[in-house]
């Protein structure tokens, strides 16, 4: 029944549809699975199915941001309990836009993927300076720093961030992305990781953290 | 030629449809597209209500190319510098400088709306974008005309932060204008603010025979 019910929550994911996928998650909280049972085999396989979709170019944006809502409002019933049982998660993922730039689309969109994909994410928000990534990534135990820009002109900002975090000797791993980011430039900055999408930034993600 | 201002009131601004679509990178023969469309004409309204929409532009003369230091003069006042500009206003008599604005108001109203859900905050932003989109014809239209009427012709239009433009040429952009009524300031990146403010020129050549 657990099984059938999962698929249900994982198709309900997929469909976007929200209410479907909060009804599910209190169904399968009442038959007594935990809420890291629903995330890893109910919501994750979900947006799995979506990530893989955007990559093949099968969806598109407004369909993944569909998707990540309904995937949303299930984790909202699920993430008090995964809290309070200090289930494990995959990774912290501290993310913010860089200081100068205000543009925060792309990196929401990254952030709701990532949650999906069972990380831990905390929002700096836009226009974020180097001493807020820091304090963060510290105080959070980041396991990863990521970092958004839109313009040339606040990209090279990136480079500033991971020179404090190396200088600060904090062992965390840094990712990169935003329209004028490239993986080269990502190489040269000395960041760990370049995404060119929400989606590729989730399988990044993980493969920085070998998960 | 003076600065000319231009207000609209919100209500006047048509959205095109097949602007919103492109914005949020939807085609136009998704199968859900009646769906999207619907969707669209639910967050239209919201954004409507919010819209300040102003405008200006100047046409002002182009006085010297420094080919050296591939810079465009513009009425004494203005250096506009880079490659890229300096061709696109080669053979250009004039150029149009612009500035359009949505207002506060809808810039406070987008990011609550990303911050409580990113699928309306997308929309709200693609529609705002769209309507953007419909200020700048109107002031294209205006520019047209008058250079039409004295057998010019417009280069396609051209923005700092794109295609080479450094984005720090906004200043020299803005000190053609009188932004202080748009009340559009730059941040210390030159982002505009509010952020939904559209700025650039259109050059200003002899028709082809």
């Amino acid at each position: 029944m657990h099984k059938e019910l999962l698929q249900q929550l994982a198709q309900a994911v997929i469909d976007g549809n929200k209410d479907q996928a909060e009804t599910l998650t209190n169904q399968l909280l009442d038959a007594g699975l935990e809420a890291k049972a629903i995330l890893d085999n109910g919501l994750m396989p979900g947006m799995d199915v979506v990530g893989q979709r955007f990559r093949d170019n099968l969806i598109f944006v407004p369909e993944v941001l569909i998707a990540a809502r309904a995937m949303k409002a299930s984790l909202a019933i699920l993430e008090p309990l995964l809290a309070a049982s200090n289930a494990p998660q995959v990774g912290t993922v501290v993310i913010g836009t860089v200081k100068g730039d205000i543009h925060d689309i792309g990196k929401n969109i990254v952030i709701m993927m990532l949650r999906g994909a069972g990380f831990r994410v905390v929002d700096l928000g836009i226009d974020t300076p180097a001493e807020k990534f820091l304090q963060a990534a510290r105080e959070e135990n980041a396991d990863i720093v990521g970092m958004s820009a839109l313009l040339t002109t606040t990209m090279g900002y990136m480079k500033t961030v991971i020179e404090r975090l190396k200088a600060e000797g904090l062992r965390v791993k840094t990712m990169v992305g935003g329209a004028p980011i490239s993986p080269a430039f990502a190489e040269q900055i000395g960041a760990d990781g370049y995404a060119k999408n929400a989606a590729e930034a989730v399988d990044k993600a993980k493969a920085l953290l070998g998960v | 030629m003076p600065l000319v201002e231009l207000r609209f009131s919100a209500n006047e601004l048509e959205l095109d449809l097949a602007q919103v679509f492109k914005l949020l990178k939807l085609p136009r023969q998704h199968p859900q597209a009646e769906e999207w469309r619907q969707r669209i004409a639910a967050v239209e309204p919201r954004v409507r209500e919010r819209l300040e929409p102003k405008a200006q532009y100047r046409i002002v003369p182009i006085e010297a190319r420094l080919p050296e230091r591939q810079t465009v003069v513009l009425a004494g006042e203005a250096r506009f510098t880079g490659r890229g500009v300096y061709r696109r206003l080669a053979g250009c008599r004039h150029a149009a400088a612009f500035l359009l604005t949505l207002g506060h108001r809808l810039d406070s109203s987008l990011r609550q709306c990303n911050q409580d859900d990113p699928l309306d905050g997308y929309l709200s932003d693609c529609v705002a974008a769209a309507f953007t989109h419909s200020v700048l014809r109107r002031i294209e239209r205006e520019v047209r005309q008058w250079a039409e009427a004295r057998r010019l012709q417009l280069t396609p239009r051209y923005s700092p932060g794109y295609h080479g433009w450094p984005l720090q040429d906004q200043r020299p952009l803005f000190s053609l204008l009188q932004t202080e009524t748009m009340n559009v300031k730059l941040n210390d990146q030159f982002f505009m603010i509010p952020q939904k403010s559209v700025s650039g020129i259109w050059g200003l050549k002899p028709e082809k025979a």
